[in-house]
């Protein structure tokens, strides 16, 4: 037996013991290549002596050592299960262009748990949960507050998209010279709407996407070199460049 | 690391799993196969919780069965084999 008995939880106990049926299903498809006739396991079924131990937040196990009597018994039943039906029961994993709760240092542990308990994991979860106007602090039991963690979700998931821009031209029309930028991630909150100053004075914007943006600047503003355009793209991003000859 | 007395139980459930499937009548002619094994035991289990917090489970069933002032914990294990195809 081991030396030390610690508790642990059920998911990470159901997590290596389907990979160790994993692994026995693997090394027994290697042998049915030279043997056509072989079994497969279609289900297992565990019952286990645990003392089950719950400390306020999460339910943990203790196995049941030698001598000890009183311990609670827990059957665990694993069936095979087709793709289709994995596919049906199974959320989707976390996309490239969704975040994670887990990642977002801000949000404290508890309300991660609360986001957990209601099946909030990630960053469009909560959106979704926000669609279908969900009270969010009437089902955690007011431990979570949505425009709180909204801010900070919004902020986490543009720390993931961070703006660039690779070009900048100038146009000039009959309402004056307008600044033409091109880029990556600009204006990616559609709720916001961004600000610019230019030379210390503030441009109007006059259009802002996520890959473009044009800014109206006063002819007069203009130096021979060092001009500097200053953004606010939302709430939580500013972006600063250095036009030295946009003619 | 599960204790060296108990086998992964990967190996246990593989070792379980493997069987001749053939019956063979030999002079009486006939050749049956097996469709379904139902197979139950007790089982000694190690569960070790790693310092990654990734749990080991190791798995032997009881080599003997002695009333002994303290007796080991059995729990128990089903399995249900099907034939391959």
């Amino acid at each position: 037996m081991a030396a030390t008995n610690r508790a642990w939880n059920l998911e990470s106990f159901l997590d290596s013991l389907i990979v160790e049926l994993d692994k026995a299903r693997e090394t027994l498809a290697v042998k049915a290549i030279n043997k056509p006739l072989t079994y497969a396991v279609k289900d297992l079924n565990l019952e286990l002596q645990l003392f089950p131990n719950y400390d306020g937040k999460k339910v943990r196990f203790t196995t049941a050592q030698p001598g000890q009597t009183g311990a609670s018994k827990i059957g665990i039943q694993l069936g095979s299960i087709t793709d289709q039906q994995i596919r049906k029961t199974t959320k989707e994993p976390t996309t490239r262009d969704d975040i994670s709760i887990d990642i977002i240092e801000e949000i404290d542990e508890d309300t991660k748990d609360s986001l957990r308990k209601i099946g909030v994991s990630s960053v469009n979860d909560l959106e979704k949960v926000e669609k279908k106007n969900v009270d969010l602090e009437k089902v955690s039991n007011k431990k979570v507050n949505y425009k709180k963690l909204s801010k900070l979700l919004q902020k986490a998931r543009r720390t993931n998209l961070p703006p660039s821009i690779q070009r900048a031209s100038m146009s000039v029309s009959t309402e004056g010279k307008v600044l033409e930028l091109e880029g990556n991630n600009l204006g990616i909150d559609r709720q916001f709407s961004p600000v610019a100053v230019f030379n210390g004075d503030l441009a109007e914007v006059l259009s802002c996407d996520t890959v473009s943006m044009q800014v109206r600047v006063d002819e007069k503003q203009f130096k021979e070199k060092d001009n500097v355009l200053v953004m606010a793209l939302d709430p939580f991003t500013v972006l600063k460049i250095n036009i030295n000859n946009p003619l | 690391m599960i204790d060296e007395a108990f086998l992964k139980l990967s190996d246990f459930i593989q070792e379980l799993s493997e069987h001749e499937s053939k019956v063979e009548g030999g002079d009486y002619g006939f050749n049956m196969e097996v469709e379904e094994i139902k197979l139950g035991m007790p089982i000694q289990l190690d569960i070790v919780v790693e310092e990654d917090g990734k749990i080991a489970l190791g798995g032997v069933p009881p080599l003997y069965y002695v009333e002994t002032s303290v007796m080991p914990v059995f729990h128990s294990i089903k399995l249900s084999l099907g034939k391959d195809k």
